[in-house]
């Protein structure tokens, strides 16, 4: 009789297990007493430059809609790809989500994962008209707009040391030669000429050689290359670009760990006064902002890479993308759409934009002024540059993922010694469909 | 067993949930992800089948060659290196001396010490900028053997090897040390009475009957090799150059890198037959030369 109990028992829990494990929870997006409820995820969290924006635009957008319920889910840089995709893969992705420009909106887009923004525009055409073109451009995909950039990014900038310069009776370089000869004269002197860090492998790639390779090749070249429209990445323009790599690294420009530590790690050469010069990009301004010692914040300067002889490319670009933005799902419901717009505007507009320039972060809006007295005057001087030289496209932007990572592990492998550039730019031919 | 007989639809039935539960959780993906390996796949558009060409495209891959032999490797030096060395170390510390206790502590510390804070004290004692051990070499007047440890191809390896080994000798010790303390008193005891040499006792007693432990730890550093995975991720990344890629970062790094899901998979079929060959073989090794023995 006993045993007889228990089995019922059991076959009752595993009847419940299999009806309530396998059954299909209910998506918790839905209306609910009025109010409306969406997931969002982004990586705007820890020691990403947009985290305390962040954190204060939700906060404000929470306070001033109070019928939204926002699920917010924050996941560090380096797992929120990552996340993102395999939740995508298996068809779970959240109502709305940080997408970053150019080729990741177009991989989601092309496979119909996202919703349009365009009605947002028309209706709103004053924020529409005040941003930068490429915060919209970059995010556009035949005609359809998904998202409007968070700021801009300047990918390649030189920040250097003036007091080490200056020591030494050194200018800051406007020719190739003068940055190699600045490079050996602080190798003499046991000073880390430029610090760098690319264990990560993109760090390489999109601080210093997009804009070496946008020197020598210009930028139609690139889109041309990709389209296979008469160039092709064995041209001798882009070999050029290449071997300038090879170049840097045995001249031992870079500190001798560049391979082992990653793109944070490497900054406190900078900070520390044993490196002339740091290459990163405008996300590393948040950072000194709050960590640089005041002594090297005073004799902060900042500088673009040289032109390089015969080069083809407009020395006086830099190269730069959108910011990341946040787009809408498409299979979220017309009220969720609705609400997830307002959220747009709202971490992008004027109000929104004043922000950016509080933390530190380049605006992508024309009609902001920035009051010198407001902000670090450390960020004025990015302010001063994005002013004088127009962005170019960075390679990680422009290539599919698959490109980028030939040309990331491909800069590498020229730095050990161990491929040759004519070896790389094959691979990365050999890659374009 | 005959309490299994007894009891068999009791046993069947209340191992069903669990079963169920590995059935649904670990099994299905599996083969699932057997079944994507024929797909081409970038987890965002529909699959498409394409047969075997993503298997054609792994074994032509040469660096996917290279991370099998860096696995290989890793077999081969936790085999012939974190055994013998555990093995002594398990000899010697199952005597009673003053100590014995510390040591074996000390040993077995690295085995407790997560991987990530292991690969990262590594990386930060051999970086050449700043790294305590050239710094050392070059006190010492050997500044000619300081080099870019884990930044230079022909070096990355070995170091990534030495520290597996620094890493997992204590567990193989400790292991060890276990299978020595269940070896009966009193073979050693008739032993001592017969006047048979320490040496002897060693040779032809404590090792014959440590044999099947060490079998078992063989199977263990194969599998465990095979899988390795974290200390090469956290420590290079697999770079520099793929120098110390292995077959599970470079799987991790075509799945979750360049987003071809369908490729992964096919990855992933491709190590499991390769590491269940490998067991197998082993097992197989072992087992005649313990019928020799």
């Amino acid at each position: 009789m006993g045993k007889r109990w228990v089995f019922l028992v059991l076959a009752l829990a595993l009847c419940l297990t299999l009806v309530f494990g396998g059954g299909k929870s209910e998506p918790a997006s839905k209306k609910e007493g009025g109010k409306v409820k969406f997931t969002l995820w982004h990586a705007y969290v820890g020691t990403d430059q947009r985290a305390p924006f962040m954190e204060e635009r939700m906060a404000s957008f929470r306070a001033q809609n109070p019928n939204f319920e926002i699920e917010e889910q924050k996941i560090a840089r380096d797992q929120y790809q990552t996340k993102l995709k395999t939740a995508a893969a298996a068809g779970q992705l959240p109502d709305a989500f940080q997408c970053w420009p150019n080729a990741m909106t177009r991989e989601f887009a092309t496979a119909g994962l996202l919703s349009e923004i365009n009605d947002l525009l028309a209706a709103n055409p004053e924020w529409k008209n005040s941003f930068v073109n490429r915060a919209f451009d970059e995010f556009t995909v035949d005609g359809k707009v998904y998202s409007a950039g968070l700021g801009i990014s300047v990918c390649s900038i030189i920040y250097y040391n003036k007091a080490l310069f200056a020591k030494y009776g050194l200018a800051f370089p406007r020719t190739y030669e003068e940055l190699k000869h600045v490079v050996s004269v602080f190798r003499q002197n046991n000073i880390i000429p430029i610090a760098m860090g690319n264990k990560p492998k993109w760090p390489m790639q999109s601080t210093l050689f997009s804009i070496v390779a946008n020197r020598s090749t210009g930028t139609e070249w690139l889109e041309n290359a990709l389209a296979k429209k008469g160039a092709k990445f064995t041209d001798p323009e882009f070999i050029r670009a290449l071997e300038i790599i090879v170049d840097l690294t045995k001249m031992g420009a870079f500190n001798s760990d560049v391979i082992t530590i990653d793109n944070v790690q490497m900054r406190d050469y900078f900070y520390r006064g044993e490196a002339a010069m740091a290459v990163e990009g405008s996300w590393m301004l948040p950072d000194i902002i709050k960590r640089a010692p005041e002594s090297l914040k005073q004799n902060l300067e900042m500088g673009l890479f040289p032109p390089i002889p015969g080069g083809k490319g407009n020395p006086n670009v830099m190269s730069g993308v959108s910011g990341t933005g946040i787009v809408i799902n498409k299979k979220a419901s017309p009220e969720q759409k609705e609400a997830i717009k307002k959220l747009i505007l709202h971490v992008s507009n004027n109000e929104a934009q004043l922000l950016f320039a509080k933390y530190g972060i380049p605006v992508s809006s024309k009609n902001i002024t920035i009051d010198p007295k407001t902000v670090d005057p450390v960020y004025l001087k990015i302010v001063d540059l994005i002013a004088k030289h127009p962005l170019v496209t960075v390679y990680d932007s422009a290539l599919n993922s698959e490109q980028t990572e030939i040309i990331n592990n491909g800069l590498q492998a020229l730095m050990v010694g161990a491929k040759t550039p004519e070896q790389v730019a094959a691979e990365l031919q050999a890659a374009v469909k | 067993m005959e309490l299994f007989r007894r009891n068999r639809t009791f046993i069947l039935l209340g191992s069903l949930p669990a079963l169920v539960l590995y059935v649904l959780f670990v099994i299905y993906p599996i083969f699932r992800s057997f079944v994507y390996g024929f797909y081409e796949w970038n987890g965002l558009s529909e699959p498409t089948y394409v047969g075997l060409k993503n298997f054609q495209e792994i074994l032509h891959d040469p660096v996917f060659w290279n991370s099998f032999r860096n696995n290989l490797l890793i077999v081969g030096v936790s085999i012939f290196g974190q055994i013998p060395i555990g093995l002594v170390l398990a000899v010697m510390l199952s005597r009673k001396f003053p100590g014995s206790g510390t040591y074996r502590s000390i040993f077995f510390i690295p085995m407790v010490l997560s991987t990530v804070v292991v690969a990262l004290l590594w990386s930060s004692l051999l970086n050449p900028q700043v790294g305590v051990v050239n710094q050392f070499l070059k006190q010492i007047g050997l500044g000619v053997l300081a080099m870019n440890w884990l930044g230079d191809m022909r070096t990355a390896m070995a170091v990534v090897c030495g520290v597996i080994i620094w890493q997992f000798s204590g567990l193989y010790m400790v292991i060890f040390l276990a299978a020595i303390q269940n070896i009966p008193k009193e073979i050693y005891e008739a032993c001592s009475l017969d006047g048979v040499s320490e040496r002897a006792k060693l040779l032809h007693v404590t090792l014959p009957l440590l044999w099947p432990t060490v079998m078992a730890s063989v199977v263990l550093c194969i599998a465990g090799s095979m899988r390795s995975f974290d200390l090469v991720y956290v420590m290079t990344e697999g770079g520099p150059a793929h120098a110390t890629e292995l077959m599970a970062t470079y799987m991790y790094n075509k799945t979750f890198a360049v987003y071809k899901y369908g490729y992964g998979s096919a990855v992933a079929m491709v190590i499991f037959l390769l590491s269940f060959g490998m067991i197998l073989a082993g097992q197989i090794l072992m087992k005649r030369k313990q019928d020799t023995v």
